[in-house]
């Protein structure tokens, strides 16, 4: 028996590199498929489109388009729902999207102080310090700190608005267009846009860095 | 909502540390377990 035992920790003689959680992951998914709850191939489609489909750059495209275009700005501002679904996302999330402008004198930041609420059919899934401790304890009462944790100083006579999201209200932060991108395509403006930008914890890069 | 998982404005949890170039999925499992969600959420179960 002992060395029956011995035999059946010993992965490496079956071949098996899987971890406990991949194996209990598989696990899962095996029993959901054979009671036809879901078909693996549904599963591949879901992953590629959150790997390449929504992300970062659909959000990069609506500011682009913000700052090249009034009247799209103007309806970005009023109902940033409709106006992001006239571009053609493809993954509403809530039922509320609203876009927030930042100017010389006003800086806007989100968050969600509760869990992990974040506008993903725009800037796809959140990073990790998104849903962190210390960023969804602190943006709301030292938010110039969570700034210089990522390296971001704001002049001091810039006022800061933390906004909070919901399930149902989600925001996107509309960045300040660069200075000397006059004439920029919608294209090249978007190269610009960071995710950070649009949640408040960054600027977009400078023309110098995407030249 | 007033409760353990409201933590705006509490105190001690340090620095923000973000990952550079973080991917979307750190781990294979992760990929499968996000996809799951998603597919059950449509299947109402």
């Amino acid at each position: 028996m002992a060395e029956k035992h011995e035999h059946t920790h010993d992965h490496s003689e079956h071949g098996s590199e899987l971890s406990e959680m991949q194996l209990r992951v598989r696990a899962l998914e095996t029993v959901l498929t054979e009671k036809g709850y879901v078909d693996p191939a549904a599963l591949d489609a879901i992953i590629e489109a959150y790997e390449t489909k929504v992300g970062p750059h659909v959000g990069a495209r609506v500011v682009a388009k913000a700052w090249s275009d009034p009247s799209f700005k103007q309806a970005l501002l009023e109902d940033g729902t409709k106006a992001v679904l006239a571009l053609g996302a493809i993954n509403r999330v809530g039922d509320h999207l609203i876009a927030v402008e930042n100017t010389p004198k006003l800086h806007n930041m989100i968050v969600c102080t509760l869990c992990s609420c974040y506008p993903w059919e725009v800037l796809g899934l959140p990073p990790v310090w998104y849903k962190s401790a210390p960023y969804r304890s602190r943006a709301v009462n030292d938010p110039r700190g969570v700034l210089a944790d990522f390296g971001v100083t704001l002049p001091a006579d810039t006022a800061i608005r933390v906004w909070d999201s919901t399930a149902e209200t989600r925001f996107i932060v509309l960045p300040m267009r660069p200075a000397t991108t006059e004439g920029w395509s919608e294209e090249k403006l978007a190269s610009l846009v960071t995710r950070d930008s649009m949640i408040g914890t960054g600027f977009p890069k400078q023309p110098a860095e995407v030249a | 909502m007033d409760g353990v998982h409201d933590m705006g404005g509490m105190h001690g949890f340090g620095k923000v540390e973000a990952e550079k170039n973080e991917p979307v999925f750190h781990d294979e499992w992760e990929r499968r377990v996000y996809a799951l969600y998603r597919a059950i959420s449509y299947a109402g179960v």
